[in-house]
């Protein structure tokens, strides 16, 4: 879960790895800090990650999402249409992925924790120490931002959702 | 107040909520899923979520690569696990080898996946201690390296 966090915010897997390592040893750290009063150690850890990737994010000024490598699991596709198809999957991330990039970094960690992470607005409000109306604030204006950055493609993007469907099925 | 009134008011009601949370109401507010439920089945409320569930499916559609899956294991060997007792060292020594670990891996790997355990049968009665938490979550991102769906999980079949 920190990982896929981090990962959202960072459109890095190597970065994100960093941020988990660098989440684990801070919270081993300070470990005898901690008090609870009141709050879950899940919204601590949270929090901590998310710091992390927000420094990094200022220190790198912007993100640039990876692109998907060749391999893996796309290399075992066969056939043409499974080709196209993992073509098209790689690039639909990608674009989605560079879309989620250019998003102001606080609405970036409310899409982040609410949608990818499935938090509650409460626990989401929590993690970023804002009310519950301000995060909600950040989802729409975030959601307007990606439709408006995905608008150009969207014809390209709901492409092939059929496709996918009858591969995912079969 | 009218009833047309009040059901133009619940309509911009649903409007901020897809706007906010998307189409789906299982990620709403659970006291927004409940005022809202009644006109989810309405033709005006069908046209205000197709938008939000579009975006929705893309970012569904989105899915993080996995993480490599070494790294819990990384983490653990960085810092320092409570010392166990001795007998339980000595334990964990034995099957260091075939687990292919070096011991200190080993007992941090093993701390962290039998907290899973003593978490289930202690946690009702004694909190955790901090460390012992920040394990327990090491233990969570173990099993997300392998849980983690790829952006092909249909090629997997």
């Amino acid at each position: 879960m920190i990982y896929a966090a981090s990962y959202r915010m960072l459109g890095s897997r190597h970065a994100a790895e960093d941020a988990v390592q660098e989440t684990f040893l801070r919270l081993w750290r300070n470990a005898a800090k901690w008090r609870p009063q009141g709050a879950k150690f899940e919204t601590w850890l949270y929090r901590v990650a998310m710091n992390i990737c927000l420094d990094q994010l200022r220190k790198s000024k912007r993100i640039a999402p990876e692109e998907a490598a060749p391999g893996g699991m796309d290399a075992q596709a066969d056939g043409a249409d499974r080709q196209d198809q993992t073509i098209f999957l790689r690039e639909r991330r990608f674009a989605i992925d560079e879309a989620l990039a250019q998003l102001p970094e606080r609405q970036r960690l409310a899409i982040t924790l609410c949608h990818f992470q499935e938090l509650s607005n409460i626990e989401a409000a929590e993690i970023m120490e804002i009310s519950v109306d301000a995060l909600e604030s950040l989802l729409a204006r975030g959601r307007r931002g990606l439709r408006e950055s995905l608008a150009p493609m969207r014809e390209h993007l709901t492409g092939n959702m059929d496709d996918e469907q009858n591969i995912n099925i079969n | 107040m009218s009833k047309t009134s009040t059901s133009i008011e619940r309509l911009e009601a649903l409007s901020r909520c897809c706007e906010a949370y998307g189409a789906d109401p299982a990620r709403w507010p659970a006291e927004m899923r409940a005022s809202l439920a009644d006109i989810l089945v309405t033709d005006e409320a069908a046209t205000l979520m197709a938008e939000a569930q579009e975006l929705d499916g893309f970012l569904n559609a989105a899915t993080a690569p996995r993480m490599s899956e070494d790294l819990p294991r990384r983490i653990a060997a960085s810092f320092a696990v409570p010392k166990p007792p001795a007998s339980l060292v000595d334990f964990v020594r034995s099957f260091a080898p075939a687990l292919r670990l070096a011991p200190a891996g080993a007992l941090a790997g093993l701390g962290a996946l039998g907290l899973a355990s003593g978490m289930m049968s202690a946690s009702a009665q004694t909190p955790l201690t901090p460390e012992y938490e920040a394990l327990a979550y090491l233990d969570d991102l173990s099993l997300t390296a392998m849980d983690e769906e790829g952006d092909l999980a249909w090629d997997a079949e």
